[in-house]
């Protein structure tokens, strides 16, 4: 048995506590418990909720998701206010791409991406300079001469990769996207080494507004398999938000299914993303996550 | 690629005399395709309970897929999906429905795909079907087949089922089950547990065994799964082209997986956890997550018996 990280099996999975802790991320049998020994390195990851961002007709608002932005860089780089958070990140010499998403059923909103943009103008980057593309980053002029990304989409549950979150959102760098599809997507962080993209994503926000924990159909959605959940995650690290973002929706699906139902197939690329690429943090308990706002049915 | 074929009934007419005389001028293979291209069209309903197609329809290829259905399109690439059509239908104040029909090949493997991701609730239409999450799916023939409303009410779920019934009447051949489905236990099997597939993903997706793939399956396996009671007993059953290879795949398993368990291939993993594997001929049978080495044991025994009947 390979017990790097560069191969796993199931049995590595099924002992040790490193890859146990693993294994829940991935919803496989594995026992999760402390691990022993040093943590020598853990992400900090920022969740905010806000009972009232979503209006009857699910859009969402303006003004609460920007308090929610605002909030949550704050407490993610520890200042006093949001727009020194801003400014540790970006400046008026900055160009910057805003990743987003425009998958049909659930694209990120225009609340969070004007959000993020005004964050942006407050740390004094040229409004000219930034702009918001998906499926048209590599033709996209700004994307092209950008020095820095901000990366963000919604959190959902993914027909091959077992979820879609900030890990996959920028698969569209790649013209051949379908060369990171083998075996379920489990080498997706390779992604983040094309050289247009390395060192570049500045901040991830993951949307956990109304994620999809469920999918049926072709297209694997079903707005059955949405609730409203009213959350943000922010982060540096790309690999601890989704890890993040994964566990809620693994615990939204124990309280749906009434019984332990494994994401299929597991998001393995998340757990490979840290033993394998070393991109960032997988692993929960390596996680420093810091809850903010709405407390409600949190399901972590 | 999507492809944008027929919209006006006047049209859809004139279009299907000009595709048809084109390709009686061409190649025997082309005509073939065409000509198979055609009968899916035709699968389709000209209305559903007062929905009427909206637009035109759209068919997607292997290639295309990736445009229609985003990366998801690999689980029918798993199989040997050639293309899928798609049409939408429109009722004023009622919730649009979409009507998919994919083309997998061959039967075995409509079979395999509608097997995925299948949760049971039999529907009654086609070979096999269930209506989970508003979603209706079937099988038959070739063909596997969704019908999926917008919003599910009782309208909408009782158009769905009279169009999957029509559209199961005109594909008419029925299609038979993989042979190899039929080699596994029925005793105690867990129900629509069982699973038939090719890839080492597609047994990842149904029972996470290694990043790598250790047991050697690829596009010329055909591969059925199925979990047992008592304690949930994972039984793969895995045909290769020779038992050349099935023993290449059997060394490759041991090797990687339990290799305390050497030449005689069962070995407990964790406690009151056996993983075992044999070969007959052809075939490999593994046995996961056992709580004993008897049960083990009896499975593989089941399954040679099952083989050689």
């Amino acid at each position: 048995m390979k017990k790097t990280g560069e191969g796993l099996t199931r049995r590595d999975f099924l002992k040790g506590a490193t890859f146990a802790t693993l294994a829940a991320t991935m919803g496989l049998p594995g026992q999760t418990f402390a691990e022993g020994g040093e943590k020598s390195e853990s992400s900090r990851v920022v969740l905010v909720r806000h009972a009232d961002v979503l209006s009857k007709d699910g859009s969402a608002s303006q003004e609460v998701t920007e308090e929610m932005i605002q909030s949550g860089i704050r407490e993610l780089f520890q200042t006093e206010t949001a727009e020194e958070a801003w400014k540790k990140l970006f400046g008026p010499e900055d160009i910057v791409g805003i990743k987003s998403n425009v998958w049909g059923p659930l694209p990120t909103p225009g609340a969070v991406e004007n959000a993020i943009s005004k964050g942006l103008i407050s740390a004094g980057v040229d409004e000219k300079n930034i702009d918001i593309d998906d499926r048209g980053v590599l033709r996209n002029e700004i994307f092209k001469k950008a020095t820095a990304y901000i990366n963000t989409r919604p959190m959902r549950t993914h027909h091959w990769s077992g979820v879609g979150g900030c890990l996959k959102n920028p698969i569209m760098f790649t013209p051949t996207p379908w060369a990171y599809h083998d075996n379920s997507c489990a080498d997706l962080a390779k992604v983040w080494e094309l050289s247009v993209l390395k060192d570049k994503v500045r901040l991830n926000v993951l949307v956990m507004f109304t994620p999809l924990f469920h999918g049926v159909g072709a297209h694997h959605f079903n707005a059955e398999y949405t609730w409203r959940y009213n959350g943000l995650i922010l982060g540096t690290d790309p690999v601890a938000v989704d890890s993040t973002g994964l566990s809620i929706l693994n615990s939204k699906r124990r309280e749906y299914f009434e019984e332990d139902r494994p994401i299929k197939p597991p998001a393995h690329h998340i757990v490979f993303a840290q033993t394998k690429h070393k991109l960032g943090i997988s692993d929960p308990s390596r996680i420093d996550l810091v809850k903010l706002g709405w407390k409600e049915n949190i399901l972590i | 690629m999507k492809n944008g074929i027929f919209g006006h009934p006047t049209v859809n007419i004139i279009v299907a005399f000009l595709i048809l005389s084109i390709f009686i001028s061409c190649s025997g293979e082309n005509e073939i395709q065409k000509d198979e291209a055609m009968k899916i069209s035709d699968l389709f309903p000209s209305e559903i309970d007062g929905w009427s197609p909206s637009g035109e329809f759209e068919t997607y290829d292997r290639e295309g897929i990736f445009t229609y259905i985003n990366g998801a399109g690999e689980v029918y690439r798993m199989y040997d999906f050639r293309e899928v059509w798609v049409r939408h239908y429109e009722k004023e104040g009622a919730p649009e429905i979409t009507v998919e029909i994919f083309d997998m090949g061959k039967p075995e493997d409509a079979y395999g795909v509608f097997q995925h991701a299948s949760q049971g609730g039999d529907a009654g239409i086609g070979r096999e079907s269930e209506f989970n999450g508003g979603l209706l799916s079937f099988w038959q023939g070739c063909y596997y087949v969704t019908l999926l409303p917008e919003k599910l009410t009782d309208d909408t779920k009782q158009a769905v089922l009279n169009a999957g019934s029509e559209i199961a009447k005109k594909i008419g051949d029925k299609g038979e089950k993989p042979e190899l489905v039929s080699y596994m236990p029925t005793e105690n099997r867990i129900a629509n547990s069982l699973k038939y597939f090719h890839l080492h993903t597609s047994l990842n997706y149904h029972y996470y065994l290694a990043s790598e793939n250790i047991l050697n399956l690829n596009e010329s396996t055909d591969a059925a799964l199925a979990v047992y009671d008592p304690d949930r007993v994972y039984l793969v059953l895995i045909e290769y082209p020779s038992p050349e290879d099935a023993e290449d795949a059997r060394s490759s398993f041991i090797s990687a997986y339990i290799p305390e368990a050497a030449e005689e291939g069962i070995y407990e993993v964790q406690s009151d956890n056996w993983t075992a594997i044999d070969k007959s001929n052809d075939y490999l049978i593994v046995v996961f997550d056992a709580d004993s080495k008897q049960a083990c044991l009896d499975l593989i025994k089941n399954v040679k018996e099952n083989l050689t009947k």
